[in-house]
């Protein structure tokens, strides 16, 4: 039997070009190829290790303390119980919020929150290429927008409850998404319209797979500027947005 | 959800049709993903007859009967002008060169609707019958190489699509009317007086042959064969001194891979449909050509294919496929719209010349000298390089800034198209609109921005996703919504070429 049946015709190899999904590897007796299932294996790594890691402290250093941005925590204390007990990641403590509260101008239209979510690497990979885009977008808009504030362990109703303490009329968090065996650098940002601690998850408008392979960070930022304005106009986010389609 | 009626015209050497089709442009986004505007469905609502091109005592296409016949088949389609948003009039093959096109076409613009593109030209014929025979989209299915082969009463336009992608195209400068004949004749005389030849007929003449002579049957089986084992040769890449090369509208393009099959369409495919056809039927070399062309594609061993009603390949295609739709996210000023007839000019070679602003200036510039020296055009759409996907903030901000400097300082431009392929139109904008503030009132406080005024001072247009393999104009429509809150827009969008000059 052959050690090395790849598949090689022109139609598989055109066919394959067309997604990231693991088709056309190959075969070698009932198994994949080595090398895909090394790929595979390695794949699956490094979405496991985008769950596990954290926000690099240069990029700590040169994203957010360079521009004064605010870094919080969620209410757990380690990543270990962030992903043990997920309602606590949607949190921030009484004093947190006291804290923010003098840091950051309240009463905007906007506040946004960068949460690390499930992927501190989608966060590092997009924040930076994303945020200016936003924030430029929002000026031009005479939108007004508080100073970003950075979450340790947050979630996604963790932007609901500090923009509803900074009473801003709308939130937008971004946050690492869930990775997947295809890429563990997507980014989404969640969109709210008065966000509060009893906002649910059909309040929320989502644009996902903001990645290098999906809508490029900087084109992404510029069409949550449009959704913004729009959300702002029609004073209502998710899926009442979505009906008034 | 929105549907389009479209119109699709062919103004041939020897026939003249159009088809009306209806496409229906959806938003195909997955829910949560930024809109992806996409054409889901052609269907064809009306075809016309097929009617013999009105000629002039003088052998000229006659645009004044064209235009009656083409209005009385918008009448009997019960089809307004106005309600006709986009498609494709062309004046193909050897006729596009006539010396009266330009005044067909002009007749054509006026039963145009908001967006029908009037061109004319052997590239565009070419993609066109491709996509309207269907071998693309085989191409596309079976990944297989396919060369689609249309024979017109003056060229041959070919076009090779490898995995649904175009390769090339080429212009053999020959067709069925490259010699015709007396009327009366029938199929069973041996002798057929010549009563026209044109100037490629000559190179497949006797020397010395002259109008009014007569040819054997024999004869003129032996001239079919001879033009028939050309192309095959032409196919097999082989016999590069091949009379076709030097045939006056022969064109080819470098690039080329083997095709896996061959399909057959135009005018001249549908004798091979039906055997019992009149070979002399239009007084002309078409049957022959035909015949002979089939049986040297049966001895070469190559696979060939006609698919349903080859002669509408053509009009099918500039009905069905002229139109694209931009990305949604995009950006805009509305009342530029919708903007027709825009010179396409690439002034980039590539990426590296986006890095600096002197240089995005002067190459801006010096494409337009050479297009248009006495500066009579006001709209001119420039496509850039293609750009990585994943281009940062600073880099694309930095493009975005010589971009405006250059529209500021060619203040005649109004509005400033631009054009790209990758999903970035939105952001480009953004920063475009951004940049030119800062460069017109560089003391304004930033986020005083007051968009009115810099709209008026730069009116812009950015639109992404649009494949333009070539193509010298575009015709750009009026947006149209996918969502009633206006967050997913599209524009259709037609590339053209044109053969006589501005339009």
């Amino acid at each position: 039997m052959s050690a090395d049946s790849k598949a090689s015709n022109h139609d598989a190899a055109d066919f394959s070009s067309k997604t990231p999904a693991r088709v056309a590897v190959g075969r070698a007796g009932t198994r994949p190829i080595t090398s895909a299932w090394l790929k595979f294996r390695v794949d699956h790594a490094l979405a496991r290790d985008a769950i596990s890691s954290e926000l690099d402290t240069d990029f700590i250093q040169k994203f957010a303390v360079a521009n004064g941005y605010p870094i919080v925590q969620s209410s757990v204390a380690s990543k270990d119980e962030f992903i043990q007990y997920p309602p606590r990641g949607k949190v921030v403590e009484e004093k947190t919020l006291a804290q923010l509260r003098t840091q950051c101008s309240s009463g905007n239209d906007v506040q946004i929150v960068i949460s690390d979510g499930l992927s501190a690497k989608a966060v590092e990979k997009n924040a930076a290429n994303l945020l200016p885009m936003i924030v430029d977008g929002l000026k031009m808009n005479n939108i007004s927008c508080g100073l970003p504030v950075i979450v340790r362990y947050g979630r996604v109703a963790v932007g609901d409850q500090i923009a509803f303490a900074l009473t801003s009329r709308v939130v937008i968090n971004l946050i690492g998404e869930r990775p997947g065996l295809s890429s563990a650098e997507g980014l989404s940002a969640y969109i709210t319209y008065n966000p509060s601690p009893q906002t649910i998850s059909s309040d929320r408008t989502v644009v996902s797979n903001i990645h290098e392979r999906g809508t490029p960070a900087v084109e992404a930022g510029a069409y949550i500027v449009r959704l913004v304005k729009t959300i702002l106009e029609r004073k209502v986010s998710g899926v009442e947005l979505q009906k008034l389609s | 959800m929105t549907t389009f009626l479209s119109v699709g015209i062919d103004v041939g050497t020897t026939s003249t049709h159009l088809t009306f089709t209806r496409l229906t442009v959806v938003n195909a986004a997955l829910v949560n993903q930024s809109p992806l505007p996409k054409i889901e469905s052609r269907e064809i609502i009306f075809q016309s007859p097929i009617h013999l091109t009105p000629l002039t005592s003088d052998g000229v296409i006659d645009a004044q009967s064209v235009f009656k016949l083409i209005e009385a088949e918008y009448e009997r389609a019960e089809i307004k002008r106005e309600d006709i948003k986009v498609g494709a009039a062309i004046v193909t093959g050897e006729t596009a060169l006539k010396r009266n096109a330009r005044e067909v076409v002009e007749q054509l613009c006026l039963l145009s609707g908001d967006l029908v593109a009037v061109s004319a030209g052997p590239h565009l014929e070419a993609v066109l019958s491709a996509r309207g025979s269907g071998a693309v989209a085989a191409s596309a299915q079976n990944c297989s190489t396919i060369l689609n082969i249309d024979i017109g009463g003056g060229t041959m336009n070919l076009a090779l699509y490898k995995n649904g992608a175009l390769i090339s195209t080429h212009c053999l400068g020959i067709g069925g009317r490259c010699f015709q004949f007396k009327h009366g004749q029938s199929a069973d005389s041996e002798e057929f007086e010549v009563s026209a030849i044109n100037e490629s007929g000559f190179f497949y003449l006797p020397a010395g042959f002259k109008i009014g002579e007569k040819l054997k049957c024999e004869q003129l089986t032996r001239i079919a064969n001879l033009i028939a084992s050309d192309v095959v040769d032409f196919i097999n890449q082989k016999g590069d001194d091949t009379k076709l090369k030097n045939l006056p509208l022969t064109t080819f393009e470098p690039d080329w891979s083997s095709p896996d099959e061959i399909w057959l369409c135009g005018g001249i495919a549908e004798f091979l449909l039906d055997e019992k056809l009149n070979r002399f039927q239009f007084c002309d070399m078409g049957g022959l050509i035909a015949d002979a062309l089939l049986s040297n594609l049966k001895t070469a061993k190559l696979n060939f294919k006609i698919p349903q009603q080859p002669i509408r390949a053509t009009v099918t295609g500039a009905g069905m496929y002229s139109m694209q739709v931009s990305g949604s996210t995009i950006d805009f000023d509305i009342e530029h719209l919708p903007l027709r007839n825009v010179p396409l000019l690439r002034p980039f070679e590539d990426k590296s010349q986006l890095s600096d602003e002197d240089e995005i200036v002067d190459r801006i510039k010096s494409a337009i000298e050479r297009i248009d020296p006495e500066m009579r055009v006001n709209t001119i759409a420039f496509e850039l390089p293609s750009l990585e996907k994943s281009l940062d903030y600073n880099s694309l901000k930095q493009i975005a800034h010589g971009l405006a400097a250059a529209a500021i300082k060619i203040a005649r431009l109004r509005p400033f198209v631009l054009v790209l392929q990758e999903d970035l139109g939105m952001a480009l904008g953004q920063l475009f609109r951004l940049s030119s503030q800062e460069i017109l009132r560089p003391e304004a406080e930033p986020n005083s921005g007051d968009k009115k005024n810099a709209v008026d001072s730069c009116p812009l247009i950015v639109l992404d996703g649009i494949t333009t393999t070539d193509g010298d104009f575009i015709d750009i429509g009026k947006p149209v919504s996918l969502d009633s809150n206006g967050i997913a827009r599209t524009v259709p969008v037609v590339l053209k070429t044109l053969v006589f000059g501005n339009p």
